[in-house]
């Protein structure tokens, strides 16, 4: 079982792997719409797209409506997060840098996001399992999830896990994307459990261009293989061919 | 007959009515709308030209009636096409527009769409012909998963390709050597030229399309259609002037000219004209496009980009295009090497022209062909 996959299913049990889809679906959604706005007002200023974080925080909020799952507004926030199985999931664009450090980049800029990593009284309504698949979850999955949410079910309370959905996006492109269970360090930045990268291929690192004088007019132009068709194939098409 | 056809069409001299009869018969009335958009009028316009109503004439284009025989040569004087143009019986591509990506799809009338995609159908028939005869490279773009990142794309493209680290070279040549088909529109193709480029492989084998606008700098016609060859990968199910597809192939096309990873250790870390310059000729692509990429790696802040946009603009009148003809391998080719292999057995443009049904002018203006007669301008 691929460890993303059985990471999402000991976390959010059942819908994990569900979750783990749809995120990266939804901030690239989020981040086209963004940047569309940006594009549509014609602004210098880059304000626009700076919305975007309310707009992802929306998105998020249909996770709520998973079984099991329900919305909170962690101390005064402004907006709601889903939680999941007991577990808080919040998407935060970090950057806009393409090259910021995720592991020195402050986390806790607010009372609210202190408050998420102390969710202890928020109740969760036990998922009534009627016991239908999932598609997306093979026979394996399936069995790890049905252990995972035993377990869950014995504590109704939330565990006060957070998983942290770390953004770096810019007009220009969505640059980075990972998800992970974190917790706060003292200087209020986080320190990452398992943290996957959700944005597919992982970019080159730079290296030096062997040669250096090599130039966009270097070299001859490629041969194009052309050639005469084969007559048996000609023969059918036109009786003027060559 | 205008001047364009004189001596060219003798199939069916004046007076042929019999086989205008024919003709009539087997009237194609798609041909009829190919014609009338590519002399871009409309059907008010070419009904009031013939002296027909303008119901007539969509129901010629719809198939309901066909023209009567005498009508025929009168269409195809307006629209400079020979009469056997209108005939059934030849290979005909049909492109809807909305199966092309258009690059500047909000500066273009709906009108100059119908004729671009109407002149890629004269390029894709023209193409096909040609195949009949000589065996054009296999199309060699590679599949690429669900939901691969432009940029993600662009290091495959050039994985598969077996492109060396380092300025991609002879870009066009490149990308003919793989089977897609590129072709510059003529100059005095004025519509066209708003559409500025697009591409489509609705048709079968891709093909882009470059307009005149786009080649007079190398710099931006190499963009361009390393920006279409995005398209063409990223984007099966064209939405022409979708926001995001258009920036998706920007991505692409500046990850497949200045890869990252080798681009920016040569970066200089500040805006420097004389270091950008370098890397310009270099690597041949703008120096605004080496700007913004500065600007996307965050080799600067936006403020600098921003400040080097204005300093460039002001700079632009000392600044000159260079044209793609000096460029061997930016100048498309494969359609008349073809054509010169078909030639060297046998074939002649006269017949060619004649299969397809146009002028053997027309035929040189599909094959990007420079008309280098002079052109004769009657000052009153």
């Amino acid at each position: 079982m691929e460890d993303g996959r059985r990471w999402a299913i000991e976390t959010f049990g059942t819908p994990g792997v569900y979750v783990r889809n749809l995120v990266p679906q939804l901030v690239r959604e989020e981040h086209t719409a963004s940047a569309d706005a940006q594009d549509a007002s014609g602004h210098r200023s880059k304000g626009v797209y700076g919305e975007f974080w309310r707009g992802i925080l929306e998105k998020f909020e249909q996770f709520g409506k998973l079984p099991g799952a329900t919305l909170i507004r962690p101390g005064q926030a402004p907006y709601s997060i889903p939680v999941i199985n007991g577990v808080a999931l919040f998407p935060w664009r970090y950057s806009r840098n393409r090259d910021a450090d995720l592991a020195t980049t402050r986390f806790v800029t607010s009372e609210a996001r202190t408050a998420m990593f102390d969710l202890s009284d928020v109740v969760i309504q036990p998922e009534l399992n009627l016991g239908l698949p999932r598609p997306e979850l093979t026979a394996e999955e399936q069995e790890l999830a049905e252990i995972v949410e035993a377990a869950m079910s014995d504590a109704q309370v939330t565990s006060g896990k957070l998983v942290v959905v770390a953004i770096s996006s810019s007009v220009i492109g969505l640059h980075d994307m990972m998800w992970g269970d974190v917790t706060l360090n003292d200087d209020g930045s986080l320190d990452w459990g398992f943290r996957e990268n959700l944005m597919g291929m992982k970019s080159a690192k730079p290296f030096a261009v062997p040669d250096e004088d090599k130039t966009f007019t270097s070299g001859e132009p490629p041969a194009k293989q052309i050639g005469l068709q084969d007559e048996d194939e000609a023969a059918g098409d036109d009786p003027s061919d060559v | 007959m205008s001047d364009d056809f004189q001596g060219e069409f003798e199939l069916l001299p004046h007076g042929s009515h019999r086989s205008y009869h024919g003709i009539a018969r087997a009237f194609e009335p798609a041909r009829l709308t190919q014609a009338r958009v590519l002399a871009e009028l409309t059907k008010a316009e070419l009904a009031d030209a013939i002296h027909v109503s303008a119901a007539a004439v969509g129901q010629y284009e719809a198939g309901v009636t066909a023209p009567r025989p005498e009508l025929l040569p009168v269409l195809a004087r307006e629209l400079k096409v020979p009469v056997e143009f209108f005939a059934a019986g030849r290979p005909l591509g049909r492109l809807d527009a909305a199966n092309a990506h258009f690059r500047s799809l909000r500066s273009t009338r709906a009108k100059d769409r119908a004729k671009a995609a109407t002149h890629a159908e004269q390029v894709w028939e023209l193409t096909h012909a040609l195949e009949k005869r000589i065996r054009l490279p296999e199309v060699k773009l590679p599949e690429l998963p669900a939901g691969t990142l432009p940029a993600d794309a662009a290091q495959i493209l050039r994985q598969a390709w077996g492109v060396s680290p380092g300025p991609l070279a002879h870009l066009v040549a490149t990308i003919e050597a793989h089977g897609i088909i590129v072709t510059l529109i003529p100059l005095t193709n004025k519509a066209i030229t708003r559409v500025s480029a697009y591409s489509t492989d609705a048709l079968g084998r891709p093909m882009m399309i470059v307009t005149p606008e786009r080649a007079a700098s190398i710099y931006r016609y190499r963009f361009t259609c390393a920006h279409e060859l995005g398209h063409l990968l990223l984007h099966p199910n064209p939405l022409p002037g979708d926001r995001q597809q258009e920036r998706e192939a920007d991505e692409f096309a500046a990850e497949l000219l200045t890869p990252r990873a080798q681009i920016e250790p040569l970066l200089p870390r500040t805006i420097r004209m004389a270091a950008l310059e370098n890397l310009s000729n270099s690597w041949g692509v703008s120096i605004e496009s080496l700007i913004r990429r500065m600007g996307e790696l965050r080799v600067v802040s936006d403020v600098s980009v921003r400040r080097a946009y204005q300093r460039l603009h002001g700079m632009a009148e000392f600044r000159r295009d260079e044209p793609i003809a000096t460029y061997r391998g930016e100048v498309p080719s494969l359609l008349l090497e073809a054509l010169g292999l078909a030639e060297e057995h046998g074939l002649t443009r006269g017949q060619l022209a004649s299969e397809l049904c146009w002028s053997t002018r027309h035929l040189s203006d599909v094959l990007s062909e420079v008309d280098s007669r002079p052109e004769l301008h009657i000052v009153r």
